[in-house]
C-alpha cells in the first residue's frame, strides 16, 4: 500500500507531520521512538534572533483542548542551522523550517537565511496570535498575507507553505491571498485565539491573558476551514487542528488535506504522532484503500 | 536513564488530613531506576493533559506518589480506587545532585514539597541527613509515616497549628543545624527564606521548582521558570532543564 503524498514536489513517506511548537525540532520525542518514521517534522517556530517568549503561567487545560501562550521561544535561526538543524537532516524525514517575524523585512530576511540552508521546506507562520509584533498581524487581513506571501516569495528559494489563522470570519480569502501571492502550499489551522479564567482567584490563568486553543475541541472548525479552502484553492492543504487518532487524520484528508500535522496530541502522549501513522496506515488497509492519496477531498457531499 | 511509559495499577490508596493522598501503584514491567527529585508524568481520568508528580519512594515494580488534591486533575487523580489502571511517563527531569565529600545534609519541605526529599536519604545511606518538615498539622505528617525516621538521622516536625513537634515554620529551625548543602522544595516563602540563609552562610543549596506543565519531555516549552545563566534572567523548562535548579539561581 502506498502512505506516500507530495506537496509542492516534495514527497513525504507518509502524511503524518509534526506540527511546529509541538515537537521542538524533534529532540525530545526521538528518545520514545524513530521519529524518523513520520512524514515530516515542521520546526519550533524560528525568528531572526532568539526569543525568550512569553511569562508564565503559559498552559492551561480547557474541555477538550488546552491553551498556550509560549510566545515563539526559540534560539534564534542562526542557531538553529548550526545546531538543531543537522540532527533533523539526520532523522530521514522531511524538514520544515517554521518561520515567524515581527516585520516583513524580518519574514524576508530570516527566509532569505533559510533558502540557503539544508531545510527541505519552509512553513511562514503569520498565524500566532501570542506576539505582540507580526505574527497573527500580517495573517488576518487577505490584504497583508498577500503583501507578506509576495515579499517572501521574491526571497524564498524553497518550496513555501503558508501556515493560515483561523481567526477570521472566511479563511478562503486569505488562502486565495496566499495562493496569489505565490504559496506552494498552506497549512491550517493554527490555533484559536481564546482565553481561559479562574474563577477563585478572579484572574486569567495565562500570564498574558490570551493564548491560542489547540486540541480535539477545535477539530470540527478545522474541518471545516479545509474543507472551504480545498474547494477555493489548487494548491495543496496541509490540515491540522485536534488530530488525535488516525481517524481523524482520515477526516482531514477526506476534506481536502494532502497531508496533515499532529500538534497537541504529542503533549497529551510522546507516541501520539507515530500512533496516529500506525492506526492511519491499519484504517486504510482494512478499507482495502492501496494509496492514501485517494484519501484527498474524497468527501462525498450530496 | 531512559524514561519509559509505565502501565501502573494502583495497589492502595490513602487519604490524610484535609488533602493528602499517599498512591502506591504495581508495576508490570521493570522500572527504570529513578534518582531522588525525579518525577513521572501520570495519565490522569477525564483529563488529556497528564500531571507532574515526584517519584516519593520506589522499588523495581512498584512506585508511591504523595498527591495533594488541589485541582481537578489532582482530584480525579485521587479519587481512582484500588485497581486502576493508568500509564506514566517516567523518570523524567534532573534529581537532587549528591554532591562528592559533602556529608552533612539538610533537606526542608513543606507539605506535599517534603515527598522528592525522602529519597535523598533513602538512596545515599552513607549521608549524615537532616529533615525539617512542615505541615499544616498532625494528620497531614500521617501521609508519609514514619519513613522520615527510618532514613534520616534526624527528623524535626513542624505543624502550623501546634499538634506536632515544633509549633511553626521549618524555616525557623535552620540556625539550629549547619548543613554543607540543603535540599528544598516548598512554598515560595520557604524557598525565599532558605535562599536567605543559604546567601548568608554559604551553603550550596538546590530547590526543586513546579510549574503548569504540557508535554513533561522538554518539547513545548511552557514550563517555564525564571532562573539566571551566565548573568541573565532565562526562561527554562522545569521538565527538562529542572525540576531541581541551584537555589542561587532561581528568580523568585
Amino acid at each position: 500500500m502506498n502512505m506516500k503524498t507530495t506537496i509542492a514536489g516534495v514527497e513525504f513517506k507518509n502524511p503524518i507531520i509534526a506540527a511546529s511548537g509541538t515537537f521542538g525540532f524533534g529532540r525530545e520525542y526521538n528518545s520514545f521512538y524513530d521519529v524518523g518514521k513520520l512524514g515530516g517534522i515542521s520546526s519550533k517556530g524560528l525568528t531572526l534572533l532568539p526569543r525568550q517568549g512569553n511569562l508564565p503561567v503559559r498552559i492551561a487545560e480547557t474541555p477538550s483542548g488546552m491553551l498556550n501562550s509560549v510566545g515563539l521561544q526559540n534560539p534564534g535561526v542562526e542557531y538553529f542551522i548550526e545546531n538543531e538543524l543537522p540532527f533533523m537532516k539526520s532523522l530521514n524525514t522531511v524538514v520544515i523550517a517554521n518561520a515567524a517575524g515581527a516585520s516583513e523585512s524580518d519574514y524576508v530576511r530570516i527566509v532569505e537565511i533559510l533558502s540557503e540552508s539544508d531545510v527541505d521546506m519552509i512553513e511562514l507562520n503569520i498565524s500566532c496570535p501570542n506576539v505582540k509584533k507580526g505574527g497573527m498581524a500580517f495573517g488576518v487581513d487577505p490584504d497583508g498575507v498577500e503583501q507578506i506571501v509576495k515579499a517572501v516569495r521574491k526571497a524564498c528559494k524553497k518550496p513555501l507553505i503558508v501556515k493560515l489563522t483561523p481567526n477570521v470570519s472566511d479563511i478562503t480569502k486569505n488562502a486565495l491571498a496566499a495562493e496569489r501571492a505565490g504559496a506552494d502550499a498552506i497549512s491550517l489551522i493554527n490555533t484559536v485565539a481564546a482565553m481561559a479564567v479562574d474563577y477563585k482567584k478572579r484572574k486569567p490563568v495565562l500570564g498574558v491573558v490570551t493564548g491560542g486553543l489547540s486540541g480535539p475541541a477545535i477539530k470540527p472548525i478545522a474541518l471545516r476551514m479545509v474543507y472551504e479552502c480545498y474547494k477555493a484553492v489548487k494548491i495543496p492543504i496541509i490540515g491540522m487542528g485536534g488530530i488525535v487518532s488516525g481517524k481523524d487524520a482520515f477526516e482531514f484528508m477526506l476534506c481536502g488535506a494532502s497531508a496533515v500535522q499532529v500538534g497537541t496530541a504529542n503533549i497529551f502522549d510522546p507516541f501520539a504522532s507515530v500512533t496516529i501513522l500506525n492506526e492511519l496506515t491499519n484504517l486504510c488497509e482494512s478499507d482495502n484503500i492501496t494509496d492514501v492519496r485517494t484519501l484527498i477531498g474524497g468527501l462525498s457531499v450530496d | 536513564m531512559k524514561t519509559i511509559k509505565a502501565e501502573l495499577t494502583i495497589s492502595s490508596i490513602e487519604k490524610h488530613g484535609k488533602n493528602l493522598y499517599r498512591v502506591t501503584c504495581a508495576s508490570k514491567t521493570a522500572l527504570p531506576k529513578i534518582s531522588a527529585g525525579q518525577f513521572a508524568h501520570l495519565k490522569v481520568p477525564n483529563k488529556e493533559l497528564r500531571r507532574p508528580v515526584c517519584v516519593y519512594r520506589n522499588t523495581e515494580n512498584t512506585v508511591t506518589f504523595i498527591v495533594a488534591d488541589v485541582g481537578e486533575g489532582t482530584n480525579s487523580f485521587v479519587t481512582q480506587n484500588k485497581g486502576a489502571q493508568f500509564d506514566a511517563l517516567l523518570p523524567l527531569g534532573n534529581g537532587f545532585p549528591v554532591l562528592p565529600d559533602k556529608t552533612n545534609i539538610a533537606v526542608i519541605g513543606g507539605g506535599t514539597g517534603c515527598a522528592p526529599l525522602l529519597k535523598i536519604a533513602e538512596d545515599n545511606p552513607s549521608l549524615n541527613c537532616t529533615a525539617l518538615l512542615g505541615f499544616q498539622n498532625k494528620a497531614a505528617k500521617g501521609v508519609y509515616g514514619d519513613d522520615f525516621d527510618k532514613f534520616f538521622k534526624k527528623v524535626c516536625y513542624c505543624t502550623d497549628d501546634g499538634s506536632l513537634g515544633y509549633h511553626g515554620f521549618p524555616t525557623d529551625l535552620l540556625t539550629e543545624i549547619a548543613p554543607e548543602v540543603l535540599y528544598v522544595c516548598g512554598a515560595a516563602g520557604m524557598v525565599k527564606t532558605v535562599r536567605e540563609y543559604c546567601r548568608k552562610l554559604g551553603v550550596i543549596g538546590f530547590v526543586s521548582m513546579e510549574q503548569r506543565m504540557g508535554c513533561g519531555v522538554g518539547a513545548c516549552l511552557v514550563c517555564s521558570v525564571k532562573v539566571m545563566r551566565e548573568g541573565n534572567e532565562k526562561l527554562l523548562r522545569a521538565c527538562a532543564d529542572g525540576p531541581v535548579f541551584p537555589i542561587e539561581d532561581v528568580v523568585l
